[in-house]
């Protein structure tokens, strides 16, 4: 594409499941995995007579998405109808907003300075699940995720590439996440994505007919299919044919797209307000209050977390992917901590730990005062990196201070020459051959040597200190 | 919704017309039901012509008449200690008949329909998704 | 002893303190009932009826306690089937009960059974019935109005005292005006739509009615109320309404708007709502002539709202999860297609084709738009009328008496004239009732109050008072046979 006459013109539609447990217009779960058709209650069911109730939490969430995605929020929006019939849509219609969506002109900015506008933000509710293996010849259908409540996030056709493409999706992943918005799961189905390119001469600004990429459901697939288009509407335009508007699929195993559709002979979805449903009216007040509540942005809080504790860009990045993890890292370093040791140890053995299940961040033996304190003991030099994490395990497991698990197990790191002075002697006097080829340039057999000491110390040697004194009594002995 | 037709006098609903419509509400009608249909459709429409004299005021921004809730700001507390505005119920209504009573074909607490005559194999894929 | 003849309050008081044993006035309900289906032509305002109501159980400290009521068979119940007049729910039973039904029982009333109406309430006589249309007791050649017609003949033939139906356009206060009963359509919001069956949303309420006035506002109250299942119900108190029946309409000021008396007024009609404003005046009304200019777009844009809102209210009838399902069906298209032509009417397949074309592309704005539009128009007359200080709005309920079964099945738009005088209450969302002004050859004739949103206070003040001016208009004559039982 570089060198190219033409450029790639993508927007990302992106569906996004809001993390309220619960259904957007009444209160059946949203659990994921539940036997099917038992997350269901006559309103999700479309029953003759049920009515849809919206959750206030769910407006919430999507407030905070579009208020961190820097749209104007709109105080009036109203939620419609989208009628067409499908199996899994029970009601014949699927309630969306559609003239007046909940927020409308925002932008988030790529890592490289690009900025990327937001058209819109609204909500709507998700459908059920058809499935075409089940049975010979027949569709089942299964309606616990009807009504799951989701936020479209339209973008503006801004990105020019496959892989800006896949920035912006990890860029809205981490905010959902960091928000607490969504798992933003794509197996789950917590994030979808649905993809409009089109081709044009570089500089241009004109917009050509583009084609829908539906079903990709990784970010990896995003980039390919995107790719795998681009290159054929390329090929479309190289034979001097035009490109026509169609739906197309993303066959993952396949690596290539399908028709689905002529955009041509659109659907009719006769949209009109749901007269089940007032109109969202929200209060400067409220939502001002929001703004207030979503405090720093992960964007800022990375710059701030570079510059603050001089960290490198990928600590910064990995330490302020979701609040509670940024939240410990400071309070580690408030209670004394230095700054680039405890970020190794927090993205290290800490997270390790509350990955296996062991313990989590708000768990009392991994209390920042605690990590703290384990620290300066590396930095000290009293207890080894080794026996550090040893310690660590320890307080993950039982819940007690470091201190006490270093006396109990005597981790602390042996530093008195006249102690590792004999591990030395001894080591040398044990392998009279190694020291002779290592005396004789075979340098590499330091490491044996080295080892041998190390072992004889039961692990707890100052090992460099060790190193000093048997690099001395290794060339010492030699003239 | 991009052109945009005034109702006006002696307006007729042809056939075809009467049956793409009745394509898109899934409803069968035969050659002389349709007929029938066009005929009644146009004379009622043309009642509707009327409809071109009204004084343009502000129409509603929702179906909703101007009730209860449509004004109040949403999920806000107001006086006298009752719910939130717009607050649901908390609890899904019960189901007092489980399903397989009022489905028409169930298996395996499946709703089961004939296999649509679209679908080409991606798991999960939709004619039109939300 | 005569069939239910004490006040509802009173009776359901005799129930409570012991001195009227508990299923007596269902037993005499399901009596009445067989009388008028035994009857030269039957009454069939039931769908269903439940043969051991009088067995029925429920609490008895209820304001409805041991009160047998008749509901139209678009409110869910989980006992009986649910048909909304329709081949596609004939055999459907309801997995939950309407919050209306729910307050029912709560009350202590006895649920005897489902009443006839047309098929989800479109139409004007219960002809579009899947079960057969309903017949006027006053005179079996007559219907009985709709699309409540079921719930209207009920309380007219002495079945039950109260019964509850639905109102979108009308479907409560014209089968009330031609069966000589009282009808009221409450406020938009005033009582739940959870379980009613939808036909156009924006416009559709549960309404109750009853013998008189006072036993139509005893069932109101009960129905009334907020419910967090109704997103458009209303979060506001329910003023006690029988207060309100006894308040005199000394001062009240009454308006007459001209467009509701037309030249071509069936002149029984006029003569008959000329007589009854005497009646308000004589009572210490004061009367105003007022013009609320934008009636003539009422029906039009009823006629698009109404339709383009079922359009997509009806999609759930899909044979996909419940309902008529066509067996014959080999692909989920032809299943839509065959179940949805099998299973609806013709004229709420009319309704909905109607419906779908007003919102379908190119057409939105110039139909539905419009509708709008002219709906707000409509509210806007009402708003300036009784913001001018007019409490209250006399009209004729319907431009005629009941007229005769066939008549008008084949002039669509002649049926739907029949709504000419309630539809703008829908439309405006205001409330609206019917009470009896007098016979016009032997057939009942209501007249229609209309008052500002939230005041069914002021409407039962004004009604109470026509009715004691006035004096009902007694009941029509028992099918014989009746007398033994």
């Amino acid at each position: 594409m570089k060198d190219s006459p033409l450029e790639a013109v993508i927007g990302l539609e992106v569906h996004v499941q809001l993390d309220t447990g619960r259904k957007l217009f009444c209160a059946d779960s949203t659990a994921f995995g539940a036997p099917s058709n038992t997350a269901v209650c006559p309103v999700c069911l479309g029953l003759p007579g049920a009515l849809p109730v919206l959750d206030p939490g769910a407006v919430d969430l999507a407030l905070r998405a579009a208020l961190a995605l820097d749209c104007t929020i709109h105080p009036v929006s109203v939620f419609a109808r989208k009628n067409y019939f499908y199996p899994d849509l029970p009601k014949g219609y699927q309630i969306s907003q559609f003239e007046r969506p909940l927020a409308t002109r925002g932008a988030v900015e790529l890592d490289g300075g690009r900025r990327v506008r937001i058209r819109r933000v609204h909500m709507e509710e998700d459908a059920g699940k058809s499935l075409h293996d089940r049975f010979a010849s027949a569709t089942a259908v299964d309606l616990n995720r009807t009504g799951t409540p989701l936020i479209e996030v339209v973008s503006e056709p801004d990105l020019r590439s496959p892989r800006e493409a896949r920035s912006y999706l990890q860029l809205l992943k981490r905010l959902m996440e960091y928000l607490e918005i969504s798992d933003c799961n794509m197996e789950e189905g917590s994030l979808r994505v649905d993809a409009n390119v089109s081709l044009r001469k570089r500089g241009s600004e004109r917009l050509e007919a583009s084609t829908e990429v539906k079903n990709l459901n990784s970010f990896s697939a995003v980039e390919k299919a995107l790719g795998v288009e681009i290159r054929r509407q390329t090929r479309i335009r190289a034979e001097g044919r035009a490109v026509t508007r169609q739906t197309l699929l993303w066959d993952a195993a396949g690596g290539d797209v399908r028709v689905m559709r002529d955009k041509e002979d659109s659907q009719d979805y006769r949209y009109f307000p749901d007269p089940d449903l007032p109109p969202l009216v929200l209060s400067a007040a409220r939502v001002a209050s929001l703004r207030a509540g979503l405090g720093e942005l992960p964007r800022a809080k990375r710059e701030r977390f570079r510059r603050q504790y001089e960290l490198p860009a990928y600590d910064a990045d990995v330490l302020t992917s979701s609040r509670g993890l940024a939240d410990y890292y400071e309070a580690v370093v408030a209670c004394g901590g230095q700054p680039k040791t405890v970020s190794n140890w927090v993205m290290g053995p800490v997270l390790e730990t509350v990955k296996r299940g062991i313990a989590d961040l708000s768990s009392p033996g991994l209390a920042p005062g605690r990590l703290a304190e384990l620290l300066v003991l590396v930095d000290k030099g009293t207890l080894s990196a080794t026996a550090a994490k040893t310690v660590l395990a320890g307080m993950a497991r039982t819940g007690d201070p470091p201190g006490a698990i270093v006396q109990r197990e005597g981790l602390r790191q042996v530093r008195e020459d006249q102690v590792l002075d004999r591990w030395v002697t001894d080591a040398v006097a044990a392998h009279p051959e190694a020291v002779a080829r290592y005396r004789a340039g075979e340098t590499r057999l330091f490491g044996f040597l080295m080892g041998q000491v190390m072992r004889a110390s039961g692990r707890k040697a100052d090992p460099r200190r060790v190193s000093q004194l048997l690099r001395a009594a290794l060339d010492a002995d030699a003239d | 919704m991009n052109k945009s037709y005034e109702p006006e006098p002696g307006v007729t609903v042809t056939i075809e017309e009467i049956q793409r419509i009745a394509t898109l509400a899934r409803v069968r009608l035969e050659q002389g039901e349709a007929k029938r249909m066009a005929r009644d459709m146009s004379s009622i429409l043309e009642h509707m012509a009327v409809l071109g004299g009204v004084a343009p005021e502000p129409a509603p921004t929702s179906g909703v008449p101007q009730g209860e809730g449509s004004a109040r700001p949403f999920g806000e507390a107001s006086d006298e200690g009752v719910p939130r505005a717009g607050e649901g119920a908390a609890t899904p209504d019960p189901l007092e008949r489980p399903l397989e009573r009022i489905a028409p074909d169930w298996r395996d607490g499946l709703f089961v329909v004939p296999r649509l005559p679209s679908v080409a194999g991606a798991p999960g894929e939709r004619e039109s998704s939300p | 002893m005569k069939v239910n003849a004490g006040g509802v309050a009173e009776s359901a008081a005799e129930v409570r303190d012991g001195s009227l044993a508990w299923g007596s006035m269902a037993a005499q309900a399901l009596e009445a009932h067989g009388t008028w289906e035994r009857g030269a032509v039957p009454l069939n305002a039931f769908i269903a009826v439940d043969a051991n109501a009088d067995r029925q159980r429920g609490p008895r400290d209820g304001p409805l306690a041991g009160i047998p009521v008749a509901v139209k068979d678009n409110l869910a119940t989980a006992d009986f089937p649910t048909t909304c007049g329709s081949r596609i729910l004939e055999k459907f039973r309801s997995p939950y009960e309407a919050t209306a039904v729910r307050r029912l029982r709560g009350a202590g009333a006895v649920i005897v059974g489902k009443t006839n109406m047309d098929e989800f309430g479109m139409g004007s006589s219960t002809e579009n019935s899947a079960f057969g249309p309903t017949r006027n007791p006053w005179r079996a050649e007559r219907v009985p109005g709709g699309s409540s017609g079921g719930s209207a003949a009920a309380v007219a033939a002495g079945i039950v005292p109260v019964a509850v139906g639905s109102d979108t356009g009308g479907s409560v206060r014209q089968p009330a005006s031609f069966c000589g009963v009282v009808g009221i359509k409450p406020t938009y919001g005033r009582v739940s739509r959870y379980g009613l069956v939808a036909f156009a949303s924006s416009l559709d309420q549960v309404g109750a009615l009853g013998r008189n006035v006072r036993d139509t506002a005893t069932l109101l109250e009960v129905l009334s109320g907020h419910d967090p299942r109704d997103a458009t119900s209303a979060n506001r108190p329910v003023p006690p309404l029988a207060p309100a029946c006894e308040r005199g309409v000394r001062g009240l000021v009454v308006g007459v708007p001209r467009e509701y008396f037309p030249a071509g007024l069936d002149p029984v009609v006029r003569r008959l709502a000329e007589h009854a404003l005497g009646a308000l005046e004589g009572a210490g009304a004061e009367l105003r002539e007022v013009s609320l200019p934008h009636t003539r777009y009422a029906i039009p844009a009823y006629y698009i709202i109404a339709p383009a809102e079922a359009s997509s209210n009806l999609a759930r009838y899909d044979g996909v999860r419940f309902g008529h399902r066509c067996r014959e069906a080999d692909t989920t298209e032809r299943l839509y297609e065959l179940s949805r032509s099998e299973g609806f009417g013709t004229e709420v397949k009319r309704r909905i084709l109607l419906g779908t074309y007003a919102l379908s592309a190119g057409y939105y704005d110039a139909y539905y738009g419009r509708a709008q539009e002219a709906r707000a128009a409509v509210a806007g007359d009402f708003e300036r009328t009784f913001g001018d200080g007019v409490d209250v709005l006399f009209t004729p309920t319907a431009p005629t008496p009941a007229f005769k079964l066939g008549e008008r099945v084949h002039d669509p738009y002649q049926m739907y004239l029949s709504d000419v005088f309630t539809v703008t209450a829908n439309l405006a969302g205001v409330p609206a009732m019917s009470v009896p002004i007098g016979l016009a050859e032997g057939l009942p004739v209501g007249g229609q109050l209309m008052a500002a949103h939230w005041r069914e206070d002021t409407l039962l003040t004004a009604a109470a008072a026509l009715e004691a001016e006035l004096g009902t208009v007694g009941s029509p004559p028992v099918p014989s046979g009746a007398e033994a039982a």
